[in-house]
């Protein structure tokens, strides 16, 4: 069995790009890793003249819009009648479901956490948050400190829960594995971030590509290397015109607003006059950022390389952006209960348009001993990944 | 009997994928690589969930892994030795799309369920449960914050005092337990309002100790009591905070997307939430008014000066507001409208509502006993002659046998209120009592059984006996409940809400 396919590249553990997810913080909170390093040590191969053109393998999503929802609602039903004790099985089988479902050069990736170790992790964040809410009130020094210990814990949270989900996806049973380095994790989670409020935003694109190179040059498949080799020009254009959507509807709902209180003659505004501003505002700043994703996604794939073998990603924004909007409407519409069904549309798109051109039969890819990521680490970053995506 | 399947063997040493044929035989696996043989035993081996069409993964020791498409054969196989189960469950239940219809219904339901009924019945216990040093903590922690937010206040030590004498009087009067501590700050001249901390401590505003006359007072303090004595505040942090777990845990894998979805179902339960406190607070300022004789019209009074002095906003933003709006409440508080009433009068002769004011102070007596002729009420009883002359008589209360006070409730130190409907037939008897509302389902029985040995003088319309629906909140209070033992007659009379058609219409007489 297995497929005969001539160059086996490794690949990249293709999670869901992203799936409804909107851009950059994506990147943090899961990766769909890519990368690629320095590395010296490419065991590479002999210089052996390459040869004729690579072909390019593209990636196969399997996954059924009814298929996924029949499991997401049903997980999610038993961890709502579980008071969340499922929430941690549940979670390894959906996560299991988007990378199994996920297929490159004949075979499937595999998700293999176990959900014993998430399930810890959920306890302890859930106890802390509880404890820190309350107690909090309590004592306001308490929420201080934990505040404080939270964000200078960020970036150790950031890099187990990169390591946790890298080592427990596998391709042909070969584990990822994310090289856990805490110091550039400072530098890129707390220290950076500094300058982007210092340079009132304008640092944010570089960031975006530093944190980008950041997840994905420290991954691994086996003994080959992920690298990441972009500047930050294409960063700074794709967030460029996303300003420029965002300031346009801004400006067309401030205008709006404007017109209607001339009208109503009143000095502040009202939840009328207010809501078409907020309604565009929203949706001027949902698709500045879909769009950037897209182009972010594109530069981002176009420059990572797992040792020499490289990715094309060839997604079309404005696909991107209409089957986004799509998602949204539908989701509003269920009250998020298509949310499965928007998952399913947008990774199936996402990985239509990225290919993997292996340099040498992936075949070759071989094992490196490593330890273990832990469960805490991937749980937290869920957690709070809300905010720190920007 | 052994189980054979083709699948794909990888070594995890590299990606090179070897076909396989594994054999399964007595509590072991045997398979041929090459010319190597392996034999290992099933308990070596974990087996991945089923789940859709994904291919089954054998996970043997060292992450070497064989991949197989024959699920019959490994559902054979799993069966044989009483594994995977629960797997096989939760698969079965993901592949039925009409499972899958019911399950979504299932969790709507359970969402707005637990959303609106367990999230706050936890909140309350584990709030009431909070020890009182942990609960004054707060209260001072929150008091610190509030100083950051408010001027000092600019009362005279003699304007604290009577404010001071005012709560003592309503606390003594109505038997209310909890510590108390009151506090007085300026809000800039404007925002006349009153807070309930935790740990017992009132902020009352300089602007409502001038905007409000003493039983107005008495009744925005009686609210705030209430909101003390349920611990509301404390109540709000725990079901914001659960209501974020919920949430979270929900859409846990939505990642980025909930930013902006998930506080929208936040947001809708804290206001629910909010809105919901403010009516039982009202509810329970109701009852320490009566226990402590205070007509309630002074408190629809002073809800309705109160929102007279909030900053007009012109559009109306009640359906997005946390607090119920001030005539709902007001509806509730004093269906007859006799607030609006007075207030009429006293703006048509101010003179005479000063002299009114004077005298209220002997009045204050509830609505119930205004019925009795004897009340000497003054705006009370000449809306009761009316309703009496236009509209018949309302039954007269002649007995009304006080509760047994539950025991577990009692034991656990616990007060409630239970609003009972019931007919008075033309006997006087009571008759279909129900409950219309409770606070804990534990004192229900008990309120039900009292108010069926209630005996009244039959109301009466164009002179004949009439049947008459009248609804009653029965207050369990520990406290009352003592001097409620000691004489039946010289309780204060449970407070009796007259329903809507025995009401007089809204009409308020002409105040010329």
């Amino acid at each position: 069995m297995s497929e005969n396919s001539a160059p086996p590249p490794p690949s990249v553990d293709a999670l869901p790009p992203l799936p409804e997810t909107p851009p950059p913080a994506a990147f943090a909170a899961e990766p769909p890793l890519l990368n690629a390093p320095p590395v010296v040590t490419t065991p590479a191969a002999e210089p052996a003249a390459p040869p004729a053109p690579p072909a390019l393998e593209s990636f196969r999503f399997h996954g059924d819009e009814r298929e996924y929802f029949r499991i997401w609602i049903v997980n999610t039903l038993l961890t709502l009648l579980t008071l969340g004790i499922f929430a941690a099985w549940a979670k390894v089988r959906k996560r299991r479901y988007l990378r199994g479902c996920t297929e490159l050069l004949g075979h499937r990736f595999d998700y293999r956490a176990d959900p014993r170790r998430i399930l810890i992790g959920n306890l302890v964040v859930a106890t802390l948050f509880v404890a820190y809410s309350v107690f909090g009130r309590v004592y306001p020094v308490v929420a201080v400190v934990t505040l404080l210990l939270a964000v200078v814990l960020l970036p150790w949270i950031v890099v187990r829960s990169l390591a946790f989900n890298a080592h427990n996806t596998t391709y042909r049973a070969m584990r990822f594995y994310y090289h856990q380095s805490l110091s550039l994790a400072f530098l890129t989670y707390l220290a950076q971030p500094l300058v982007f409020v210092v340079t009132l935003g304008l640092y944010y694109p570089a960031w975006v590509r530093n944190r980008t190179e950041f997840v994905i040059a420290n991954h691994q498949l086996g003994d080959s290397f992920f690298r990441f080799n972009s500047k930050s020009g294409p960063f700074y254009s794709a967030y460029f015109f996303g300003g420029l959507i965002l300031v346009a509807a801004g400006t067309l709902g401030g205008m709006l607003m404007g017109l209607a209180m001339s009208r109503s003659g009143s000095k502040v505004p009202g939840l009328a006059e207010l809501l078409p501003f907020l309604a565009l505002y929203g949706i001027g700043f949902y698709t500045a950022r879909h769009y950037a994703f897209s182009r972010v996604f594109n530069q981002t794939w176009n420059s990572t390389k797992l040792d020499d073998h490289r990715f094309v990603a060839s997604m079309k924004p404005n696909r991107w952006l209409g089957m986004q909007m799509v998602n949204l409407g539908a989701m509003i519409v269920s009250c998020g209960l298509l949310y499965p069904w928007a998952v399913i549309r947008s990774t199936r798109y996402a990985l239509s348009c990225l290919q993997f051109q292996p340099a040498l039969p992936i075949e070759k890819i071989s094992r490196l001993g490593r330890a273990e990521g832990s469960a805490l680490g991937e749980t937290a970053s869920e957690f709070i990944g809300l905010d720190f995506g920007l | 009997m052994s189980i054979t399947f083709q699948g794909t063997f990888f070594n995890a040493e590299n990606l090179q994928p070897h076909p396989v044929a594994v054999e399964a035989a007595a509590g072991r696996l045997w398979f041929k690589i090459g010319e190597t043989e392996t034999e290992l035993t099933l308990d070596d081996v974990r087996f991945s969930d089923r789940l859709a069409d994904l291919p089954c993964q054998l996970y043997l020791p060292g992450n070497r892994t064989i991949e197989t498409t024959d699920h019959a054969a490994i559902d054979r196989l799993l069966a044989a030795h009483d594994r995977g189960r629960v797997a096989a469950v939760i698969h079965w239940l993901e592949t039925r799309a009409r499972f899958a219809a019911a399950a979504t219904l299932l969790l709507v339901v359970s969402v707005v369920g637990l959303g609106y009924f367990g999230l706050p019945v936890m909140a309350r216990r584990a709030a009431l449960a909070v020890p009182d040093a942990i609960d004054r903590q707060a209260g001072n922690a929150a008091l610190t914050a509030f100083n950051r937010m408010l001027a000092p206040s600019q009362l005279s030590a003699s304007q604290r005092r009577h404010v001071q004498d005012l709560l003592t009087a309503l606390v003594t009067k109505s038997g209310f337990k909890p510590p108390l501590r009151l506090e007085f700050r300026s809000m800039g001249g404007q925002f006349p309002n009153a807070f309930a901390l935790p740990g017992g401590i009132l902020v009352v505003s300089d602007e409502l100790v001038q905007l409000a006359s003493a039983e107005e007072l008495q009744a925005v303090l009686a609210h705030e009591l209430g909101h003390i004595e349920q611990r509301h505040s404390l109540q709000g942090v725990l079901r914001g905070s659960a209501a974020l777990l919920f949430v979270s845990t929900i859409t846990g894998d939505l990642s980025t997307i909930t930013t902006f979805s998930s506080t929208i179902p936040f947001f809708l339960l804290q206001s629910g939430f909010s809105r919901e406190f403010e009516e039982e607070a009202d509810a329970r300022a109701l009852t320490l008014l009566t226990a402590a004789k205070i007509d309630w019209v002074h408190f629809a009074a002073v809800l309705q000066k109160l929102a007279d002095a909030r900053p007009k906003v012109g559009q109306d933003f009640s359906y997005l507001s946390t607090h119920p709006s001030t005539a709902d409440r007001i509806k509730k508080i004093d269906p007859n409208g006799r607030a609006a009433t007075r207030a009429n009068r006293e703006s048509a002769a101010p003179a005479a509502a000063k002299a009114t004011a004077a005298a209220r102070t002997t009045v204050s007596r509830p609505g119930p006993s205004a019925t009795k002729t004897s009340a000497p009420a003054i705006a009370t009883t000449d809306n009761r002659k009316r309703r009496n002359t236009h509209f018949g008589t309302a039954p007269k209360p002649l007995r009304q046998t006080p509760p047994d006070y539950p025991f577990a409730m009692r034991a656990a130190g616990v007060n409630g209120e239970v609003t009972v409907g019931f007919v008075v037939d033309l006997n006087g008897d009571v008759q279909e009592p129900v409950v219309i509302k409770s606070s804990r389902p534990e004192f229900e029985a008990a309120a039900l059984a009292a108010v069926a040995q209630w005996k009244f003088e039959p109301g009466q319309q164009g002179g004949n006996k009439t049947m008459t629906r009248l609804s009653v909140p029965i207050v369990f209070n520990l406290n009352d409940e003592v001097d409620a033992n000691a004489s039946e007659t010289a309780k204060p009379p449970f407070q009796i809400v007259l329903p809507e058609e025995n009401v007089p219409p809204p009409k308020t007489p002409e105040p010329h």
